[in-house]
């Protein structure tokens, strides 16, 4: 069944292919899994296509909130319903030379990855998309004060899973 | 900002390569998704402007807040009008001749009660865990003579510490007799999530969460699903589980419903598909099976129904920031489709509610669905699936309005408890 009427066929065709690479990189972030990322991305832009008339004015926003609010619902099927907070901290990952790029993507990534959901999406959206408090707000459904937090709460946590990086994210940081 | 976290995320990002064909894959899933709402909008506009009209004629029917009836007393097989209890969430709601009550837990203590749809009485049942586990998991059983629980030795808290004796309980009401199931699970241990009685009450389903990954506020894990014999306690069969979760016994006992991402599917008892049933879109149904715990096939099988969450267009709902979204009851014929292939569905409004869970069946044409809408305070609604038509079954306690109300309806028990 044809989704779009020919010239917005054409507009969608062109929007993927200029944004795929982009919205790639977002959705590998996002997800930790490579072929979770895959279906999440085509998830976004399936749901994009079929609300073309709405999203076709800002579809690169469109896609990416609803990339995120994907892949937080994603999580919550997997993880099942959290039942408390934990009492005791995880293992910390190690790594050997926190100045070698390939081990400092390797923590990073690891690290990412305990994150919950949100803290995650906040993270990748101040740091990786580079958007200001305020759009994230809009993106994530939540308030700028919330964004504040997630994002200070997501960078303590990032120094308590890997204590290696505590020099790198500065307390300075953290507290921003 | 932290420019070695920013570098490092792009970094990782250039990790990913974009797939080729991009395009033509999405519009083909697109494509495939517009196909299979077609059958659904229709029905469910439908359903939406009935569900108006009759919300509307119910508020204006609605009694006066502070009104509480007296002592109100119905007969086997209709609703009572309310029934008030301590704090704690309905669990199972069953027809018969005897007791008619709902088995509910105490979210405080821990102890499951029943409550009676005749009277306000409350019986606590002798089946407390003192671990700690709130029996997420109790269920009595449709005869009324046995209750099924999960039970966690040392607490569900401490599961994420530490391997946790964990076992299936089940203990006859009227002796006191238990028989114990051990659950050894892997890594942490396990938890029950789903406990399921047949018919006939001689068998259960178990779906357990057999818990190998603690995360940061919570625990990850493979679900597993079993039969159990109710009579001795031994596991009888193991269900195949494709990360789908498993309803409803059939009336004979040979098959169950089963709702995975894009379909649901009537298996037999050892995880064989015996039918598949394609329905509308993956993104309004899995998931929500465990979050509202609800869906259940009718008695006559021929309709099933789940309670849905709709947080955001698109999305699930969202528990955990104690926000209220509205909920649908999703009902799928089980019999019809349409001539794609698709089972016919019609989507019934709840209306705004924190949870909703399909608690049981009135008979074959009304769902009983408990709700904790708006305010917090809990009720029970029948819904007939063939028309759409809600009607409140249960009305609120008005004497304790404040915190979630366990609301009894059409149940039983066959008492003589210890």
């Amino acid at each position: 069944m044809r989704v779009l009427d020919d010239d917005a066929e054409r507009e969608f065709r062109a929007f993927v292919h200029a944004s795929s690479a982009s919205l790639t990189r977002t959705a590998h972030l996002l997800m930790s899994d490579a072929h979770l990322a895959k279906d999440l991305l085509q998830t976004a832009l399936a749901s994009t296509a079929l609300h073309w008339s709405a999203a076709a004015e800002r579809p690169d926003a469109y896609v990416r909130k609803t990339l995120y609010h994907q892949a937080i619902s994603w999580w919550r099927w997997r993880r099942r319903r959290p039942e408390s907070l934990l009492e005791t901290v995880p293992e910390p990952i190690r790594f050997s030379d926190p100045s070698d790029d390939a081990d400092r993507r390797v923590v990073v990534r690891a690290a990412l990855a305990k994150l919950t959901p949100k803290q995650r999406a906040v993270l990748i959206l101040r740091y990786f998309d580079d958007l200001p408090e305020r759009e994230v707000a809009e993106i994530l459904g939540c308030s700028v004060g919330t964004v504040k937090s997630q994002t200070r709460h997501a960078l303590a946590r990032l120094r308590v899973l890997a204590p290696e990086l505590a020099g790198l994210l500065t307390p300075a940081e953290v507290e921003s | 900002m932290s420019e070695f976290l920013r570098s490092t995320l792009h970094d990782i990002a250039r990790e990913a390569v974009p797939s080729p064909g991009l395009a033509d894959d999405v519009l083909r899933l697109a494509g495939r998704r517009r196909a299979r709402r077609r059958v659904l909008v229709p029905a469910a506009a439908m359903a939406a402007i009935v569900a108006v009209v009759l919300a509307v004629t119910n508020l204006a029917q609605a009694p006066r807040s502070g009104v509480v009836p007296a002592n109100p007393v119905t007969g086997p097989g209709s609703v009572p009008s309310h029934v008030s209890a301590p704090k704690g969430a309905v669990r199972s709601v069953f027809t018969a001749p005897i007791w008619r009550a709902a088995l509910m837990y105490h979210d405080r203590s821990g102890t499951p009660i029943l409550l009676s749809a005749d009277s306000d009485e409350v019986r606590s049942l002798p089946v407390h865990s003192s671990g700690g586990y709130s029996g997420k998991a109790y269920s009595l059983s449709p005869d009324g003579t046995k209750v099924a629980y999960g039970w966690v030795g040392d607490g569900v808290a401490a599961i994420k510490r530490m391997p946790s004796p964990a076992q299936l309980r089940i203990v006859t009401l009227a002796t006191g007799r238990t028989e114990t199931l051990p659950l050894p699970g892997r890594g942490h241990g396990e938890i029950v999530d789903h406990i399921t009685w047949s018919a006939d009450s001689t068998r259960l389903l178990v779906q357990a969460n057999v818990v190998d990954e603690v995360v940061d506020n919570g625990w990850g894990g493979k679900a597993e699903c079993f039969v159990v014999d109710a009579g001795t306690g031994a596991r009888i069969g193991d269900v195949d589980f494709r990360g789908s979760f498993l309803g409803g016994w059939s009336a004979d006992g040979t098959r169950l419903l089963s709702v995975a991402e894009a379909q649901w599917q009537v298996v037999d008892t050892a995880g064989n598909v015996v039918r598949n049933i394609p329905v509308s879109d993956e993104s309004d149904t899995a998931p929500y099976a465990t979050f509202g715990g609800g869906f259940n096939w009718s008695p006559d099988e021929k309709i099933g129904v789940l309670a849905v969450g709709k947080g955001l267009p698109g999305h699930p709902l969202n528990l955990y920031d104690g926000s209220s979204r509205p909920f649908l009851l999703r009902v799928v014929s089980l019999e019809s489709s349409d001539s794609n292939g698709n089972a016919a569905e019609i989507d019934v409004p709840l209306g705004s509610a924190q949870l909703a869970y399909v608690v049981g069946w009135r008979d074959s044409t009304h769902a009983l669905v408990a709700l904790w809408p708006d305010g917090g305070a809990q009720r029970v609604d029948s819904v007939d699936v063939h028309s759409g038509v809600v009607t409140p079954a249960v009305r609120l306690d008005a004497g304790i309005s404040t915190g979630p109300v366990a609301i009894a309806a059409d149940v039983a028990s066959a008492g003589g408890f210890r």
